[in-house]
Parts: C-alpha cells; sequence; structure tokens
C-alpha cells in the first residue's frame, strides 16, 4: 500500500491556481486541444447489442452529434449525424433497433447503416452526385473491453489501446456484472465541468457532505476521515481506492433499509448484487489493486471525462460532458440485474433512491462552487494529499492544453 | 405535471386486505422510478412520515402476496400495492436518512433524471 500519493503522482503540493475552472479562453483550449483529439467513451457495446441496433450521443463541447451504429458483419462504426444534403441530423431520436437504413426526415435522403448513401429522394433533379461520395462522414470508433471509444480528430495517428496504455491494461477483462442494464441518472448544472469531475474524484468529503447518505459506510471508527487505500497513476489516467467501513450496518431505526436488505448477502450499502454474483468481479487482480481489507470501491478515471468505478457490489460509470465554460451535463449510468421479483424491485428501487440523494448532494454541491469560484474571492485552491486526482487532473490538463499533438501531449504525461 | 394514479371503474384499488391503503393509491402508486421519486420530493415531511407510518408494517406481506403474481404483468390492484410499496423505498430515504423530505440545501424542482429501460 502507498502512501504520499502527491510524491508519487510525482506532484508538487502548492497551490492549484482557479483560473482554469472560470476562463472562457481555457475553456477553448480544453474543446480544441482536449475534446477535439482525445478518445471520448460513448458506451458499452451492449448498448449496441444486435445488428440493426444505433445510438447518438451528443458532445455539446465540439458541436458534435454522434451516430453508433452496428452495422452487418458486427461492426461498430460512429459517424457525424449530419445530412450530406444540407446538413440536417439524419436521425432525431436517441437509441434505437432493427433498423438497418436511415432516412433523413427532411428530404428523405436514405443511408445504410454503414454509412453509404443509397437513395436521394427526387435524384434526377439534381446535377449529378455521386452518391459514393456523399456517405455519412465516418468517425474514428474502437472498443477496449467492451467500452465504445471515438476520437474526433480525422487525423488522429493514436490508436485506442495505445491512448490508454497501461490503464488499459490494468483494467482488462473485469468480468462487469450486468452490462446490458443500466439505469442512468442525467442532471444539467450551471458548472464548469472540471467541478464535477473533482467532485466524484476525492474522498475528502464524503464523511461531510455525505454524512447521512453514505458517511457512515465510507469512513468509521478506524479512519473518520475515510483515507485513500491506494492509487495508481498511468498517463494521463489514474484510479483510487477508497475506505470502506467494515461495521458499517443500518441503525434499528432504518427499518425499510433493512427490509430492502434483507435475504441479500451484499457486500456493502452500494450494492446493487448479491455477493455470489460479484465473486469474479472482485477476485479481479485490478479490483481494490492494493488489496485493502478496509475496501469500499475504486475510481478509475479515463482522461478527460469518463470514470469507471468498481465496488464490491456491481460497477457504475460517470460521463461528464462541457457544454459551455458554466454549464455541463452530467450523467452517472448504475449496471443493475433486471429484477425478477417485487423484493429484487424493491431492493433496487431502495438502492437507486439513495444514489440520486448522494449525486444531488454533489451536484447541488458543484453549482455552489461555481459559483464562489467565479466571483474571484479567492485565486487557489489548497489540496491535501487525498486530493490527488484533482491536483493530477490540472496537471494533465495543462500539459494537454499546451501540446501541439495528442502524441506530444501523452509523451509529457509519461 | 404531476402524475397521479388512476382506479379504472369497477375495479378495486387494492387487493383485498389492503384497503386501509387506499387513500395513498393516487399520490404514491404512480409508476416509474423517476415519478415516485418527484412525488416523494415534491411533498411535505408530515405527508412522507404519513405514508411511511401506514405501508412500512404492510410492506412485507404486501411482498410476500405479491410473489404470486408476473411481476411485470400484475393485475391493476397489485400493480398498485407494488408501486406502493415501491414508494415506501422513497420515502424511507427522507424518514430514515435526510430526516427531511428532500435532499437539504439542494434546489427544488431540479434537474435531475431517473431514466429506465422498463417502468414498474
Amino acid at each position: 500500500m502507498r502512501s504520499n500519493f502527491t510524491e508519487a503522482a510525482g506532484l508538487e503540493k502548492g497551490l492549484v491556481s482557479m483560473e482554469p475552472y472560470r476562463s472562457a479562453a481555457y475553456f477553448e483550449l480544453e474543446r480544441d486541444k482536449v475534446f477535439a483529439r482525445t478518445w471520448l467513451i460513448m458506451g458499452r457495446t451492449e448498448d449496441v447489442a444486435n445488428v440493426g441496433d444505433y445510438i447518438v450521443k451528443e458532445v455539446e463541447i465540439c458541436g458534435a452529434s454522434i451516430l453508433i451504429t452496428r452495422a452487418a458483419g458486427d461492426k461498430i462504426r460512429a459517424f457525424h449525424n449530419v445530412c450530406s444534403h444540407r446538413g440536417n441530423q439524419v436521425v432525431w431520436e436517441d437509441k434505437g433497433s432493427r433498423k438497418t437504413m436511415f432516412r433523413c426526415p427532411y428530404h428523405n435522403w436514405t443511408y445504410g447503416n454503414d454509412g453509404r448513401l443509397l437513395a436521394i429522394s427526387d435524384e434526377k433533379m439534381f446535377f449529378g452526385v455521386d452518391k459514393s461520395k456523399c456517405g455519412l462522414e465516418p468517425i474514428q470508433c474502437d472498443v477496449w473491453d467492451g467500452w465504445i471509444f471515438i476520437n474526433l480528430n480525422p487525423d488522429n495517428k493514436v490508436g485506442l489501446h495505445d491512448y490508454l496504455g497501461e490503464m488499459g491494461v490494468f483494467l482488462s477483462d473485469i468480468p462487469y456484472p450486468n452490462p446490458g442494464r443500466s439505469i442512468k441518472i442525467q442532471a444539467h448544472l450551471k458548472c464548469n465541468w472540471k467541478f464535477l469531475i473533482d467532485a466524484f474524484s476525492e474522498s475528502y468529503h464524503i464523511p461531510v457532505l455525505h454524512s447521512k447518505t453514505i458517511g457512515p459506510s465510507f469512513s468509521g471508527p478506524s479512519d473518520p476521515a475515510g483515507h485513500l487505500q491506494n492509487a495508481e497513476f498511468f498517463g494521463p489516467h489514474h484510479s483510487i481506492s477508497l475506505f470502506g467501513n467494515p461495521d458499517y450496518a443500518p441503525t434499528e431505526a432504518q427499518l425499510v433499509e433493512r427490509l430492502a436488505y434483507k435475504g441479500m448477502a451484499s457486500e456493502n450499502v452500494l450494492a446493487a448484487n448479491q455477493s455470489e454474483e460479484t465473486e469474479a468481479l472482485r477476485a479481479h487482480r485490478s479490483v481494490n489493486p492494493g488489496k485493502s481489507e478496509t475496501w469500499s470501491m475504486d475510481i478509475n478515471e479515463f482522461f478527460p471525462n469518463f470514470h469507471l468505478d468498481v465496488a464490491g457490489g456491481g460497477f457504475w460509470t460517470h460521463e461528464i460532458w462541457p457544454i459551455t465554460p458554466d454549464y455541463s451535463r452530467y450523467e452517472m449510468r448504475f449496471f443493475v440485474p433486471k429484477p425478477e421479483s417485487v423484493r429484487a424491485a424493491f431492493h433496487q428501487e431502495h438502492y437507486i433512491a439513495r444514489l440520486a440523494d448522494v449525486v444531488l448532494e454533489d451536484l447541488a454541491n458543484v453549482e455552489r462552487t461555481q459559483k464562489g469560484v467565479a466571483s474571484r474571492a479567492k485565486n487557489f485552491m489548497i489540496l491535501q494529499d487525498n486530493e490527488v486526482l484533482i491536483r493530477r487532473m490540472m496537471d494533465t490538463l495543462d500539459k494537454f492544453t499546451v501540446s501541439d499533438t495528442l502524441e506530444k501531449a501523452l509523451e509529457e504525461c509519461a | 405535471m404531476r402524475n397521479m394514479a388512476t382506479v379504472p371503474a369497477g375495479e378495486r384499488a387494492l387487493p383485498a386486505g389492503f384497503e386501509a391503503l387506499e387513500e395513498f393509491v393516487a399520490y404514491w402508486a404512480v409508476p416509474g422510478q423517476n415519478e415516485r421519486r418527484y412525488q416523494r420530493c415534491d411533498t411535505t415531511m408530515d405527508e412522507i412520515q404519513r405514508f411511511y407510518d401506514a405501508v412500512y408494517p404492510r410492506a412485507d406481506e404486501a411482498m410476500a402476496y405479491l410473489d404470486k403474481f408476473p411481476l411485470r404483468d400484475m393485475p391493476g390492484p397489485e400493480a398498485r400495492l407494488m408501486r406502493l410499496v415501491l414508494s415506501l423505498a422513497q420515502a424511507s430515504m427522507s424518514v430514515e436518512i435526510q430526516g427531511a423530505a428532500r435532499v437539504p440545501n439542494a434546489p427544488w424542482p431540479d434537474t435531475v433524471k431517473i431514466l429506465t429501460t422498463e417502468t414498474l
């Protein structure tokens, strides 16, 4: 087990500027040097499980609407969701299935789910259009361990696996329980996207901000501050492990919580599954990598905006999408089993209800932080060792925003 | 917009034996996790406590009774009883965890949405 994570990460221990959180100029650099050229999460392969399935995702900071399809031959592809005719979006819903063709609802231009332009309505009135050159604009798309990523830079030369580097190796082959079924909590927040990244990157706040909801399970008499159990650093990506209170149990008065967890042998209060269903997950070499006896969960942060969190009871993800310098979209996906009884549905309702409250505690908080930082009353953050990911994220962003290419940025972070 | 559960004419609101909970059906027996969360957040602590105090003592019995029916194809009265029980999980956040109807110091209404692939 490591201690002094900030030193282990090779970081200075001084003050960290708040300017990137409130600077429109920095936001433009983040768009051009980060989001427009790094690999971005789009979802799970199970989101497009069958040929003919598709999803549409927005990357607001780049003004992009992305269509992800699974076409014949089982290949997952990504395209700009933009019609070659006059630029409207071809697909207007956010997901669907059993569709091998997309007809633009504006003038009926028709595309295959492999991107080819198949038909132009009233074609004879055009002036010799070469349909073979007018398909949907493809986007680089690749899959790592069941996770779909895209890269919006058409000239990108760094493959997904090289981009993920040692982080991809570290986390490969995790046996995810229920990867095909998730419940999403979505919110739009009046804050810079990095406040959301930070909110889910440290444990220092948990016993305080979440004192009632999850404080009692993420801190305890043996560790009242809930210190980090481990940290691993991989290029721009990183992974931390949080403390879990081994003695947590609902109080006598928590009647409904006890009823919800009755008959359930689960790992902790954030369990979506029975223990036996997560045995293989917990046995993975990089789940609780420090093999701490007092472990609750790992936060695996993929630069720039994807968290893949693994706990004894299951896994979930955070996606954080910048829209403007002070407005962001937040999405958390909990991967949960399909309930087959009222008791299982009741447990799941309780599980998600608590998480919605936890998330709301964080979300209300990021808007307050935005207000404070935007007021310019303070110019620097004072960070402690358990906040190492915040310091490291800022250091990584600084490296990316001054690097001419993705290759150079990755070298700087090596 | 406010969601309310409706009982078709000629149908019981709840299965026989659970009549005492009928007054809670219209407000709390709504389909959907997001809708049930909304109901919990959009009422007072007194109302939540009253609902909790009435439904908790019957919840275990209700779930045992409902086990005889298919989860995704319940008759109307059973489906409404199931939703009352599911709402109890929402109400318990206020009663057992927050000690307040909603997360203190958070805005209401908020932009939080729970998006599910199926609606129970």
